[in-house]
């Protein structure tokens, strides 16, 4: 499996002219991130995550190789134009002049800019103060679409894809210039049907009117590396469009107009839930309470495996990839743990004798509904040899139901676990918080907790290992979510919120910001850390 | 903290004044970037390699390859005409920060 680096080349390769040069370039780009990586290494992280660090904070290829391209100094002539242009419109017309973004903010999550949507509907991307989120003046970028918008932000952070539902189109936007780069019709416009496109799943504001009707609609999708995407599509057939006939996973790169590859699938069922990662698509399916996984990269031969996971009503499985892309993990809400070596295309039931909190839905609340699982694949400190990523963190949802399924109480937590994936052992770290509200910045865990706990109602944060670091009080938390050294962590006041700002590495509170609910505050939607399986 | 769009359009003056403290390899003048200004902006790391291939082209900047363990390093230093330009930039520079001050900040510099 070739490493970050040499992933990082080969793209870089294929933007620059062949030649002698080229070949300079290339060993001098890749001197400078193997000393980059070997001085990660020497941080304590492993070599995956060290190779993953200096590519991060070397920049995108795409950028690099254009600006490789040019030739003729420029900064002269822009120092001199600006010593000339004393007033407000000359600073503006040297600014114009200036390249793409060369400076990066120290601190902000992964050295791109934090990057959100405005408005409602998400009618608009903008750049944002990485410490307040206000929105910073400059390039906007209008998505053109109205409803619910999946985006996804590339494995490099560098790049957005934004699924429009009602064109049938995938468009991309550069993070760094924020910019629109292209956008690709993934489903023919004459075959489509009127449903909203969303991550993992699908549905259709207006029924399909008709006993006949059919679709062709778009029900997974995710980044299968730095530079291609792939779409699940679907076409549902009569009666009324609800049984689906066929699949097949398109896969697109921002840098060419159509689809690069478009590929059949034989997966069968209800999709619950999808992850992408080293270059596949995972996607799991429920039919007659079996669970099976696709593991696609579009390309070549897709595979689809039974899980031991069994899959009850609409529950959603965790679905995890490793951060080097070797490795998932599928996680059933009665304690099952599939690990699926993704190069072989092997699956491994691993047993976890008294599976805690999220993983026994069932046994740990007995009343109640699972609604979803999280999952994330944590490293256990620093590891020098090799990266054992065996660690899972998991995490749960249920809705709490008393005498029915339609007496609906409250939704819960249903904690917090570490999965050691080698030796088949968990450890319940806490047992409330769920996967809304758990997001793994780095090597640390924080977790919100939106009823009483034990601790009381608040944010906590764990290291990777279980640790627990630090505590703080809060009440009726909505998600946390982490940019650069910060966690912001709001609750709802009124139809508005307020928005508490602590130290990662502390957890000292730093300020409150007000977030009107009305849209006009921009969310973040890149270069911060999420909650996981969000 | 300086910001990028402050920082902008000043790449090669940077790398120009970097290297005055002597001939060094790309990654060494990230980090003597990083160090000289305390940490108060990163660079993409990327990005200073068309600076530094720009510069050297406009003869500004002479390179040569030098053995470091297994691998081969890139080491730039200033030539004659590097540092005349490196003068020229910063007379410009201090004209156009007395400039902006005395506009954004009046008085100050009096």
């Amino acid at each position: 499996v070739s490493g970050p680096i040499d992933d990082y080349l080969t793209r870089l390769a294929r933007r620059l002219p062949a030649g002698a040069r080229r070949e300079l370039i290339l060993e001098e780009v890749a001197g400078h991130l193997h000393e980059a990586a070997d001085e990660q290494r020497a941080l304590g992280l492993c070599q995956v995550e060290a190779e993953r660090a200096a590519v991060s904070a070397f920049g995108s290829a795409r950028l690099v190789a254009r600006g490789l391209a040019r030739r003729r100094p420029r900064w002269a002539a822009r120092v001199l134009l600006a010593a000339a242009s004393l007033c407000v419109a000359g600073l503006a017309l040297a600014d114009d002049l200036a390249s793409p973004p060369v400076i990066g903010l120290k601190g902000s999550a992964i050295g791109v800019p934090l990057t959100g949507a405005r408005g409602n509907f998400s009618e608009a991307l903008v750049q944002l103060d990485p410490r307040t989120l206000r929105e910073l003046p400059g390039t906007k970028v209008a998505t053109h679409a109205s409803g619910f918008l999946p985006i996804t932000t590339s494995p490099d952070g560098m790049r957005l894809a934004i699924a429009d539902p009602l064109s049938g189109q995938v468009s991309f936007v550069t993070v760094s210039p924020l910019r629109a780069e292209r956008t690709i019709q993934v489903v023919p416009a004459a075959r489509r049907g009127r449903c909203i496109v969303e991550p993992d799943s699908w549905h259709c504001p207006v029924p399909p009117p008709r006993r006949d009707g059919h679709a062709l609609r778009v029900s997974a999708a995710g980044w299968l590396d730095h530079e291609r995407y792939a779409a699940l599509e679907q076409y549902q057939g009569p009666p009324y469009a609800s049984r689906v006939r066929w699949r097949a996973v398109v896969v697109l790169d921002p840098g060419q107009p159509k689809p690069v590859a478009r590929q059949r699938v034989p997966l069968r069922g209800t999709i619950l839930s999808s992850a992408s990662g080293g270059g596949k698509l995972l996607v799991v399916a429920c039919r007659s309470g079996h669970a099976s996984l696709l593991i696609t990269d579009g390309t070549s031969r897709p595979v689809v495996r039974a899980l031991a996971g069994g899959c009850r009503g609409s529950a959603r499985p965790a679905v995890a990839v490793s951060p080097d892309g070797t490795q998932a993990a599928v996680i059933s809400g009665d304690g099952s743990v599939d690990l699926v070596d993704l190069a072989a295309a092997r699956v491994a039931h691993l047993l976890v004798p008294s599976a805690p909190g999220p993983l026994d839905a069932r046994r740990a609340n007995p009343t109640s509904t699972l609604l979803a699982l999280g999952a994330a694949w944590v490293s256990p400190g620093a590891c020098w040899r090799t990266c054992p990523w065996h660690e899972i963190v998991v995490t749960g949802l249920a809705e709490r139901t008393r005498g029915g399924r339609n007496q609906w109480l409250s939704t819960r937590g249903l904690g917090v676990a570490l999965v050691d994936a080698t030796h088949g052992t968990a450890r319940l770290l806490a047992r409330e918080g769920s996967n809304a509200l758990v997001t793994l910045a780095g090597q640390v865990l924080v977790a919100g907790w939106a009823r009483t706990h034990r601790d009381g109602t608040g944010v906590t944060a764990f290291s990777s290992s279980g640790q627990r670091l630090w505590h703080r009080e809060g009440t009726r938390l909505e998600t946390p979510f982490v940019v650069g050294q910060r966690v912001f962590a709001g609750h709802p006041v009124k139809r508005h919120s307020l928005v508490s700002v602590y130290s990662l590495a502390s957890g000292r509170f730093l300020q409150t910001l007000y977030w009107p609910g009305d849209g006009s505050r921009p969310a973040p939607i890149s270069g911060a850390i999420f909650p996981v399986g969000t | 903290m300086l910001g990028r769009d402050a920082l902008k359009g000043h790449v090669e003056l940077l790398v120009l004044g970097a290297l005055t403290q002597g001939p060094t390899h790309g990654y060494g003048l990230i980090v003597r970037l990083r160090e000289t200004s305390g940490g108060a902006f990163d660079l993409p790391e990327g990005t200073v390699y068309p600076a530094l291939h720009r510069l050297e082209e406009a003869g500004q900047l002479a390179s040569a390859w030098q053995e470091a363990g297994a691998r081969r390093r890139r080491v730039y230093s200033l030539t004659p005409a590097g540092e005349q330009a490196l003068e020229r930039g910063r007379e410009d520079w201090r004209a156009f920060v007395r400039s902006v001050g005395a506009i954004v900040e009046p008085g100050a510099g009096a």
